[in-house]
C-alpha cells in the first residue's frame, strides 16, 4: 500500500518556543489516522506544516508524493477554528472554495447543492451563512472542504462544537470518505472518535511522538485489569505475581491492576488455586484513553 | 492565476455589495449632478429680471445704459460713441446674470420722477408693493458731474441687478461723457484709454496673464492647479483604497477564514488578489464618477462659457496627453502598490481595527506628510520642499503628478521613477513575506521582527 503522507524528522520552533520536536509518521494511502494529543501537543502547528502554511524550522515532508503546496488542489481541510464569510450565501461559499480547487462553477454548484441537501440543508443553499446556527455553518465549511473530493482529508478537531447526533453524521462521512478512497487524517483529544474510526493513531504530546501503530497496539501499551468481586483479602491479592495494584472500588468489588503483558486469565488461575472466594470477575480490556493516559506519561490528558 | 482571478472577484463584489461603496458611488456624482443642474436650471428657467431705467440726469443717458444693458446682440456697437461692447464682457454677464436682464418699458407712475428727492420716496413706495411691474429700477443721475447708477429692487431681487450688471463697464459712461464734453474725438480717446502703460512681468507665462483675461488664465495658471487636483485625488485615492485592503485583511483575519483560503491558495495569490480586486472597486468608483463629470460637461449642465471650455479642452489635451497619462498611471499605480502591501500587511498582523488604530498612528504622521507640503503649490509647485520630497519615494506617487503640471527635467522622471520601482520591488518582497508571517504564525509587529523581515531571516 502506497504512503499518503511522510513526515520526517519534522521541528517546528516559533521564536524560542519549540512547538513539533523531531516528528516522524507516514499515513497509508486510504487509510483514516487519528492525530492525537492533549491541547498544545503541537497538533494543529504540524497540519499546518502538512497543509505548507508554515514551512517546517527542519525535516521533510511530503504529501501525495509532493512537497510543499503543489498539492493543495488534492488535499480537503477543515480548520480547527473555522472560518466563513458570512455575507456569503452557503452555495456560493461552497462554489468559491470549491473553484480555488480548479472545480468548474457549474459542477460545484451541482454537487454542493447535492452534498447541502444530503446534510439537511436544503432550505439553506441560499442563505447567507452568518444567518445559519453555528452546526450548519459547520457543515458548510465541511461540505466546502470536501466538495472538490479529494484525495487526502485533513480535519483539525472536526468533532468539537457539534452535537452528538452530528457527531455521528461525521464519523459516518468520514468511513465513507475512507470507503470511497481518500485518506483521512483528523486530530482530536476526545479518544472515543479515534478509537471507533482509526486503523492507525499517531501520538504527541509536548511536540513529540509518543505513539504510532494501531489502536489495539496503542491498548497493548496500558496495564489490563481484572475486576473481582467477593469478601477478599486485598493483601493477599496484591501479592499475586501479575497484579501490580489493587482498588477497592465498592463493597466487596476490587480492581485489579496488571503487570504490563500480564494476562488476565493467568492471572485468575493463580487466584483461584490460592483459595480465594472470587464469586464474580471481569477481565478488562484498556481503552485508548487510557492507553493515551499511559503513553503521555505525565502529562495532562 | 485562476485563484487570483477568483479570490479578486469575490473579494470585488464583497466590496461592491457594501453599503459604504453605494454611498460613496452615489454621494459625489450626486453632489455634482444637483449642483451641475442647479446652475443649468437658474440659467434656463428663471425668468429675467425686468428692469427699466430712469434716466434723470439731464444727459440723456437713459438710451446708452439702455444699449449696455441689452445683450441681445453681442455686436451691438454704442450709438453714439462707436465702440464696441466686448464679447466676453456680455458673456461674463450672461453668466452672472442667471436667467438674464431683460428691459422693460418705464411704469407709467414713474414717468414723472425728475429728481432724487422724488425719487427716494416714490420709489420707496413702488418697490414695497409686491406687485411692482418690475423688478429693478436703474436711475441714472448725475451727482456733482459724476455719472451715478441708482438701483432700486424688490426686496427678494436685492442684489441680482447689482450682480449682474457688476461687470460691465458703466465708468465708460462717464469717460466718453467727459471726452465729449471737452472736445475730444471719442475714438481718439478710446486709443488713449488703450495705450495706458502696462506693467508687465518678463516670464511669458504672466505677461498673458496681464491681459486678465479668465480663459488665459487657465492656460498659464490652470495646469498648476490640476496639478494639485491630481496630487490630491492621487493621495484620497490610494490611501482610501489601502485602507480598504486593510480591513478586508482584518476582517478575513478574524473571522479566521484567511487560514481555509490559504490552505486552497498560495499567500501570494490571496495577497495579489486582494489587490487587485481594492484596485477593481477604485476604478469602478472614478469611472463612473469620471462619466457623470463628462456628462455634466457634455450636457452643457456646468454653463460654462464656450472660450472658457475650450480652454479647459486644450488644458486638458495638454495635460493628459498619452505620454502624460503612462506617466501618471505609473506615479499611481507604483503608489498603489507600495501602501497597498504596507497597509495589507499591517492588517496581516491585527486582530481587530484596535489594533490596526495602534500601528496606523505613527502612519498617519508619514502620510500627511505631502498633504501638507502640496499646499506650498497654491504659490508654486516647484518650491523647494515639494521638488525634494518628490524624490523620496514614499512620496512620489502625490508629488510628481503635481510637479507634472509644470516642466520637470527628464532626470528627474528618471530618479523618482526608479526610486519608486526600488521601493515598490522592495514593499511587495517584505509585504509578502509580513503578510505569511502576520496571517499565519502569529507574530507580533516589533522592531526585531521588523528587522528579520527586512533581511528575510
Amino acid at each position: 500500500m502506497s504512503i499518503a503522507l511522510k513526515l520526517e524528522g519534522v521541528s517546528k520552533t516559533y521564536n524560542d518556543f519549540q512547538a513539533v520536536k523531531n516528528l516522524s509518521f507516514s499515513v497509508k494511502t486510504g487509510s483514516i489516522c487519528g492525530f492525537l494529543g492533549h491541547n498544545g501537543a503541537g497538533k494543529t502547528s504540524t497540519l499546518r506544516m502538512i497543509l505548507g502554511l508554515t514551512a517546517p524550522t527542519a525535516g521533510h515532508i511530503e504529501v501525495l508524493g509532493s512537497t510543499g503546496q503543489k498539492v493543495l488542489d488534492r488535499i480537503g481541510f477543515l480548520p480547527e477554528e473555522r472560518g466563513l464569510y458570512r455575507k456569503m450565501k452557503a452555495i456560493d461559499t461552497i462554489v468559491f472554495f470549491a473553484g480555488l480547487k480548479g472545480i468548474k462553477a457549474s459542477v460545484a454548484r451541482a454537487r454542493g447543492i447535492e452534498l447541502l441537501e444530503a446534510q439537511g440543508l436544503g432550505p439553506f443553499i441560499y442563505k447567507q451563512v452568518g444567518t445559519l446556527s453555528k452546526g450548519m455553518q459547520q457543515k458548510v465549511q465541511l461540505i466546502s472542504a470536501l466538495v472538490h473530493k479529494p484525495e487526502f482529508v485533513i480535519l483539525d478537531e472536526p468533532f468539537s462544537g457539534l452535537d452528538p447526533v452530528n457527531q455521528q453524521g461525521l464519523e459516518n462521512l468520514i468511513k465513507s470518505l475512507a470507503h470511497e478512497g481518500a485518506t483521512v487524517l483528523f486530530s482530536t483529544h476526545i479518544m472515543q472518535h479515534a478509537e471507533r474510526l482509526c486503523e492507525n493513531i499517531v501520538m504527541l504530546t509536548k511536540g513529540e511522538k509518543v505513539f504510532e501503530g494501531t489502536v489495539k497496539e496503542a491498548r497493548a501499551k496500558a496495564p489490563r485489569f481484572l475486576e473481582l468481586e467477593g469478601s477478599l483479602n486485598a493483601l493477599q491479592i496484591a501479592t499475586v505475581v501479575g497484579i501490580k495494584s489493587i482498588f477497592n472500588t465498592g463493597p466487596d468489588h476490587y480492581s485489579c491492576e496488571l503487570d504490563m503483558g500480564a494476562n488476565p486469565l493467568d492471572v485468575l488461575k493463580i487466584l483461584l488455586k490460592s483459595g480465594l472466594d472470587i464469586q464474580g470477575f471481569e477481565a478488562k480490556e484498556p481503552s485508548l484513553h487510557e492507553a493515551f493516559m499511559v503513553l503521555t506519561g505525565d502529562h495532562n490528558a | 492565476m485562476r485563484k487570483i482571478f477568483l479570490i479578486a472577484l469575490r473579494d470585488y463584489i464583497a466590496f461592491v455589495r457594501t453599503v459604504g461603496f453605494w454611498l460613496s458611488l452615489i454621494t459625489v456624482p450626486a453632489f455634482i449632478l444637483i449642483s451641475g443642474s442647479s446652475s443649468y436650471l437658474a440659467h434656463h428657467d428663471s425668468p429675467a429680471l425686468r428692469v427699466a431705467v430712469l434716466d434723470i440726469s439731464g444727459e440723456h443717458l437713459g438710451p446708452q445704459i439702455e444699449a449696455f444693458i441689452n445683450k441681445q446682440d453681442p455686436h451691438y456697437k454704442m450709438a453714439e460713441t462707436q465702440i464696441t461692447l466686448p464679447k466676453d464682457r456680455l458673456s461674463a454677464a450672461k453668466s452672472v446674470s442667471g436667467g438674464g436682464i431683460r428691459l422693460v418699458t418705464l411704469p407709467t407712475e414713474l414717468k414723472d420722477i425728475t429728481t432724487m428727492s422724488q425719487a427716494d420716496i416714490q420709489l420707496k413706495a413702488y418697490f414695497k408693493n409686491d406687485k411692482a411691474d418690475i423688478d429693478s429700477l436703474i436711475v441714472s443721475a448725475l451727482d456733482k458731474d459724476v455719472v451715478s447708477l441708482h438701483i432700486w429692487s424688490k426686496s427678494d431681487k436685492k442684489g441680482a441687478v447689482e450682480g449682474a450688471i457688476g461687470d460691465w463697464q458703466f465708468d465708460l459712461l462717464q469717460y466718453y461723457r467727459l471726452a465729449q464734453k471737452n472736445g475730444i474725438d471719442p475714438v481718439i480717446a478710446k486709443t488713449m484709454r488703450d495705450s495706458k502703460a502696462q506693467i508687465l512681468n518678463l516670464t511669458p507665462v504672466t505677461n498673458m496673464a496681464a491681459k486678465n483675461d479668465f480663459a488665459e488664465n487657465l492656460k498659464t495658471q490652470g495646469p498648476r492647479y490640476v496639478g494639485i487636483a491630481i496630487g490630491y485625488i492621487c493621495w484620497i485615492s490610494i490611501f482610501s483604497s489601502s485602507m480598504i485592503l486593510l480591513q478586508s485583511v482584518i476582517e478575513e483575519k478574524s473571522s479566521k477564514v484567511i487560514e481555509v483560503v490559504l490552505a486552497s491558495a498560495p499567500a501570494e495569490s490571496l495577497l495579489i488578489g486582494k489587490v487587485i480586486a481594492v484596485s477593481m472597486v477604485m476604478l469602478s468608483v472614478l469611472g463612473i464618477w469620471l462619466s457623470v463629470i463628462l456628462s455634466v460637461f457634455g450636457l452643457g449642465l456646468l454653463n460654462i462659457p464656450s472660450d472658457i471650455m475650450l480652454s479647459i479642452m486644450s488644458l486638458a489635451a495638454s495635460i493628459f496627453s498619452p505620454g502624460h497619462t503612462l506617466l501618471l498611471l505609473t506615479y499611481f499605480v507604483g503608489g498603489y502598490l507600495m501602501y497597498g502591501m504596507l497597509f495589507a500587511s499591517i492588517g496581516a498582523y491585527c486582530e481587530s481595527q484596535k489594533d490596526a488604530q495602534a500601528i496606523m498612528g505613527p502612519m498617519m504622521m508619514i502620510l500627511m506628510v505631502p498633504v501638507i507640503v502640496m499646499q506650498y503649490a497654491l504659490v508654486s509647485s516647484s518650491v523647494p520642499p515639494i521638488r525634494f520630497l518628490s524624490y523620496v519615494p514614499i512620496f512620489a506617487p502625490f508629488l510628481m503628478p503635481l510637479r507634472m503640471a509644470g516642466k520637470l527635467e527628464t532626470w528627474e522622471y528618471i530618479v523618482t521613477l526608479g526610486g519608486m520601482a526600488l521601493m515598490t520591488w522592495f514593499m511587495i518582497r517584505v509585504g509578502v513575506r509580513a503578510f505569511k508571517q502576520g496571517t499565519l504564525n502569529g507574530a507580533k509587529l516589533n522592531l526585531r521582527h521588523i528587522v528579520k523581515l527586512i533581511s528575510g531571516k
